[in-house]
């Protein structure tokens, strides 16, 4: 075995399968660049005319720039908020536990079971009452609550890990909760925190949910958004839809594949602890 | 080094509120807040508009409950589809972690492959795909003279289904994968080698050794894929709208619809409360079971 024995079979059975596993995404990227009328005449094969106007016109419709910048800013600021909230929870819970660090950390690992959908329509009630709905502070601080409870779990187990010889060590020079934390623990728990952040950083980037109920706001649209509407708008505009959908995948694919080894490490990791 | 605050035997009052009041507060606003509210507007007439609700004590759990509601409806699909997931993906993700652990050639980048959908948003795939089930499958269904391709794939109850099955499956193959593959790989060799050296066939070693092993990923993935059907919105909301004539409506898009496009605020809540607890049985189900399993298997 062990890579001495080649299986050719299984190779092409595996190289035809992952083909007919990415088409859909290759049909729909080839005919992005098609003119409506070759994508309604021939879907399948390759463009005979190549329309790149396509691509101006649908980085019109969505308003790209200003739907990239909304989602990133929203992605970048909730992300690094749930890691640096749940390390601070993490830490001070397991090193100073009290009564109420105790209910905390309970309420937010029995909180994991529920489901979004459970409490988005309130949700909208409570954003409102502080005057934050159709908001990005408001979209953040959803993901900042949402998002803690799972990241948590996951930091929580890499705390219970670090060394208690260096946080006395540093205490006995005079060192206050503070110092220690920021200076000691946080790069300790980078690794862990990196990989909470790529899990949350999909989840957010990708998500429709948390949008589409608090961000009532054409200014404020995120990609997921922008790409809603522009469906309800133009049904069956497949030359204005594909080049924007695939648009909207570019940044999310580009980090992914710059980044695949870390990424799927970093998943595996917060799938295997949490 | 550090110069923030003195050494303190005991945790310091304004320290627990710095390092546990900010994540309190955000919890509470996100979750806490609503979900308590979520129980009382669930026996409520509140329709979202008005600030006044009359509690109307159980009708809206009795509305959802009352024989072909569309709560039961959605119920339904989204159990069918937490099924076939549930089996489709473990059962095509894991013969693709087996596939691809056998130092192939391009192992790497057929990793990178079918991990793919998994970056993508929900939403985007849905609408993706709809271009495949509207335009494409018609094509194929012409070149290859296949008239099962050429049907309206999304315009019938059954294959509308159907596609959202291929899609979601489509879609989670690649996570279940890659925790397969760190289960597969993380196999110690030694062990798998006097197996062998003992005379352990095959499908004996693959029951005996890799799948006790396997156990706690394979817990994983199921957890996994169990929580995301149930969970299935954006891939209805975009692929089928739900339809035909509701036939595609999960749970989370039921009561959406219930609150945001028919103002039945009350209803919604009531669904949603019902959605959680059913979340919270087939999850507690679900780890008794394989607790038990694991611990059959030590």
């Amino acid at each position: 075995m062990k890579g001495a024995k080649k299986r050719p079979v299984l190779f092409i059975v595996t190289m035809l399968f992952a083909l007919l596993f990415l088409s859909p995404l290759f049909i729909a990227f080839m005919n992005s660049f098609k003119p409506l009328s070759e994508i309604v005449a021939a879907p399948l094969s390759l463009p005979l005319e190549w329309a790149f106007s396509n691509y101006a016109r649908a980085w019109e419709s969505i308003k790209l720039p200003s739907v990239m910048f909304n989602t990133t800013l929203i992605t970048v600021f909730s992300v690094s908020g749930i890691v640096l909230l749940a390390s601070m929870v993490a830490y001070w819970s397991e090193r100073h536990p009290s009564w109420y660090s105790r209910l905390l950390t309970k309420a937010l690992v029995l909180s994991i079971l529920i489901p979004f959908a459970s409490i988005m329509i309130p949700l909208v009630k409570v954003l409102h009452g502080i005057h934050l709905s159709n908001t990005l502070p408001g979209v953040i601080f959803t993901y900042w609550g949402i998002g803690l409870a799972f990241a948590y779990f996951v930091i929580r187990g890499a705390v219970l890990s670090l060394p208690r010889e260096l946080e006395e060590s540093a205490k006995i020079d005079g060192c206050g909760a503070v110092g220690i934390f920021a200076v000691i623990v946080l790069p300790l728990l980078a690794p862990t925190a990196l990989s909470v952040s790529i899990m949350d950083l999909f989840w957010i980037w990708n998500d429709f949910m948390v949008p589409l109920i608090a961000l009532n706001n054409v200014d404020l649209s995120t990609i997921q958004l922008a790409i809603n509407r522009l469906f309800s708008m133009y049904n069956s505009r497949w030359d204005v839809a594909l080049p924007a959908l695939v648009m909207s995948l570019v940044p999310i694919v580009a980090i992914f594949l710059a980044l695949q080894k870390k990424i799927m490490g970093g998943i595996l990791m917060g799938a295997v602890k949490g | 080094m550090c110069m923030i605050g003195r050494a303190t035997r005991d945790a310091s009052l304004p320290e627990q509120l710095l390092f546990l009041g900010p994540a309190s507060i955000f919890f509470a606003i996100a979750v806490l807040l609503p979900f308590a509210f979520s129980i009382f507007y669930a026996f409520t007439n509140w329709n979202g508009i008005s600030q006044e609700a009359a509690l109307v004590g159980l009708k809206n759990f009795r509305a959802a409950f009352a024989p072909r509601s569309d709560f039961l409806n959605a119920f339904w699909f989204t159990l069918r589809m937490a099924l076939v997931n549930i089996v489709l993906v473990t059962a095509l993700g894991t013969t693709l972690a087996v596939a691809l652990t056998t130092s192939m050639k391009l192992e790497g980048a057929f990793r990178v492959a079918f991990y793919l959908p998994q970056t993508m948003g929900g939403l985007i795939l849905g609408f993706i795909w709809q271009f495949i089930f509207v335009s494409g499958f018609p094509s194929i269904g012409k070149l290859l003279c296949l008239g099962y391709f050429t049907q309206q794939w999304l315009g019938t109850e059954s294959t509308a289904f159907t596609a959202l099955a291929i899609v979601s499956v489509w879609q989670g193959v690649g996570y279940v994968m890659l925790i397969m593959i760190a289960a597969l790989s993380g196999m110690p060799k030694e062990v798998l080698e006097s197996a062998r050296i003992d005379g352990s066939g095959a499908l004996r070693t693959f029951v005996k050794i890799k799948l006790p092993l396997c156990m706690p990923y394979i817990s994983v993935c199921l957890f996994w894929t169990t929580a995301n059907a149930l969970k299935m919105f954006e891939l209805n909301f975009s692929l089928t709208k739900g339809g035909p004539y509701g036939s595609t409506v999960s749970m989370a898009m039921n009561i959406y619809n219930d609150a945001f496009s028919k103002n039945k605020y009350g209803l919604a809540t009531a669904e949603s409360l019902i959605f959680f607890v059913i979340i919270l049985a087939i999850t507690s189900l679900q780890m008794g079971f394989t607790k038990r399993k694991e611990k059959e298997y030590l």
